[in-house]
């Protein structure tokens, strides 16, 4: 006989209260206490509470299935004949207990619901509040901006458009500082003036929009007071950004109406002492301005009236390419063009140096780049 | 917390010839029949729930919502006899049970339980045994430690050695009706069974090499 076998046999047999089967070995004797501890479990009592309830439970749940069976009855209808039965055949809720089930799954799937929904909600306030504190190229950033426009467009009255408009670049501005003092990466904070650029000139149309009376007057004076604000912080920040940084910002200077020099033209000669020429034609050259040769000051400068600025540089040997040459004035704004410089015997560098060395021809666009 | 014992001798109001016939009455929700197999099956549901969750609290949940089911599907029972419905209830009280100790298992992970907090006075006021034993506070420790390690043990089976050993040892069912109700033969159940055991003693302490005795060899 198989050990499964003989098992089942000397279970059996105590079951049926016969003769005792001897167990074969330890292991048997093992199994059989194994089954008589299971066998134990038959002692466990059922709370009669909790048996009874249930069974109410069931009777109501069971009177319910079958009045749908016979069908015609409205969901609706159903609902108040099981809680009606509920109400009349179950005691008075217990925790733990079945009583009322429906009434019990329908509040677990609300408290599902509300549980997800407020995850819901606290993930979006959380992904807002992190926006709102975003700085440009952060992840959070567009989100921000698309919350800002949302904003304006439920502002409603143009009074509170403007007013929007206006606290909007206020927020841009102190985006700028903040990206700037932070020493982020000249794209974020190029990315921030654009946004500032973008809000003075949407700020400024909306306060224009507005019919002329006490409440324009009042925008108007809320425009100037942040537009003074851009100005200032522009200023400020100009010492703290690099070159190509420090040209937007005196763009944008500029587009403000400040006095911010411009480059239009420059002419490079070579000197018979081997040296260069160099003749910048603009606006708003300050005295004491500087020549910057790609973003370095460069060379010594000789004449400086407000259209033109005179520089002689040591350096002669301009290999052929592409050439920034620009301005900076004291203030710190700056302004410049780029030049194409060909040698036109590069076979004779000293030769082309000499006689025409850079022979500088004008931006390709015809548009100096300030 | 005075518990009131059910009668669950309930074998004779539903006898083994009109199972069948109970069944195709509860498919038709009636409320009689489902009484009838609720009455009979809760015992054998409720104790084995008990043995594998170990908190009242949480059986009673438990219990509710599998007869919850087991009203809302009969009609999907595609047996007759009583073993098979056993074997479809467990498969369903299984389902439940793992589901609650997934729950129990997360909660535990966010709660710092506190020393003697009421909740463990409150499991420990629940009395869960007949009372004879009641009156034995040591045989009552020991029967908790017991139940517990039941509990443990039988986590260590299969759901097919589960329905097993409990439709046979809590719902006295026979090899052939299980065998039968599972669609194996009656052998590869006395294998299922005598594995099951095995492993039940080697999980209790009870198996060759263990330093254990159990006070358990009435059988």
């Amino acid at each position: 006989m198989n050990p499964e076998d003989y098992l089942d046999r000397l279970i059996e047999s105590h079951e049926q209260g016969e003769l005792h089967l001897p167990a074969i070995n330890d292991d048997f004797a093992a199994s059989m206490v194994a089954a008589e501890t299971l066998v134990q479990l038959k002692e466990i009592s059922i709370p009669y509470e909790f048996a009874n309830n249930l069974e109410l439970s069931i009777r109501a749940h069971a009177r319910n299935l079958k009045e749908q069976n016979r069908g015609n009855i409205s969901f609706f209808a159903q609902s108040r004949i099981l809680s009606d039965q509920n109400r009349r055949s179950t005691p008075p809720v217990q925790s733990h207990s079945p009583v009322e089930p429906e009434r019990l799954f329908k509040r677990r799937a609300w408290i599902t619901f509300l549980r997800v929904a407020a995850v819901f909600i606290i993930a979006g306030v959380g992904i807002l509040t992190a926006s709102a504190r975003s700085q440009p190229g952060d992840a959070l950033y567009g989100l921000s901006q698309a919350e800002k426009q949302f904003a304006l467009t439920f502002a409603g009255a143009p009074q509170n458009q403007a007013n929007l408009q206006i606290d909007q670049l206020r927020s841009a501005i102190v985006d700028l500082k903040t990206a700037v003092n932070e020493g982020r990466d000249d794209g974020a904070i190029r990315l921030t003036l654009d946004t500032v650029a973008a809000k003075t000139s949407s700020s400024q149309k909306a306060v224009a929009a507005l019919p002329v009376d006490s409440k324009r007057e009042e925008a108007q004076r809320a425009l100037s007071s942040a537009l003074a604000e851009e100005e200032q912080i522009l200023h400020l920040l100009l010492s703290n950004v690099d070159w190509p940084v420090r040209l937007a910002f005196t763009q944008q200077l500029g587009i403000l109406g400040e006095p911010v020099p411009t480059v239009t033209n420059v002419v490079v000669h070579t000197q018979s002492n081997r040296t260069l020429l160099i003749t910048l034609t603009g606006t708003h050259f300050a005295p004491q301005a500087q020549l910057m040769i790609d973003g370095l000051q460069n060379g010594m400068v000789s004449q400086s009236i407000p259209t033109q600025l005179i520089a002689v540089s040591g350096n002669a040997a301009w290999p052929s390419g592409a050439y920034s040459v620009g301005v900076r004035n004291p203030d710190g704004t700056a302004a410049q063009s780029i030049i194409n410089v060909r040698n036109q015997n590069n076979s004779d560098q000293e030769d082309s140096n000499h006689n025409k060395h850079g022979t500088p021809v004008p931006n390709p666009t015809g548009n100096p780049d300030h | 917390m005075p518990h009131r014992e059910v009668n669950t001798d309930t074998r004779g109001s539903v006898t083994t010839t009109t199972f069948a016939q109970v069944i195709k009455q509860a498919r038709s929700h009636d409320e009689e029949a489902l009484v009838a197999l609720y009455q009979r099956a809760l015992p054998v549901i409720y104790r084995y729930a008990l043995a594998r969750l170990g908190r009242p609290d949480l059986v009673e949940d438990v219990v509710s919502e599998v007869f919850l089911v087991m009203v809302e599907s009969i009609d999907e029972l595609r047996t007759e006899q009583e073993a098979g419905f056993y074997a479809w209830l467990l498969q369903i009280a299984q389902g439940k049970i793992s589901r609650a100790l997934r729950h129990v298992t997360r909660n535990e992970r966010k709660q710092i339980p506190l020393p003697d907090s009421q909740t463990s006075d409150q499991y420990n006021s629940i009395e869960l045994v007949a009372t004879d034993l009641v009156s034995n506070p040591v045989e009552l420790h020991e029967w908790r430690e017991t139940l517990e390690e039941v509990g443990l043990a039988m986590g260590n089976l299969s759901a097919e050695q589960q329905v097993i050993v409990i439709g046979r040892f809590l719902a006295d069912q026979k090899i052939e009706d299980l065998a039968q109700a599972l669609g194996k033969q009656p052998g590869a159940v006395r294998i299922l069974q005598f594995r099951a055991l095995n492993t039940l003693a080697k999980h209790l302490g009870l198996a060759r090499g263990s330093q254990r005795k159990r006070k358990g060899e009435r059988v």
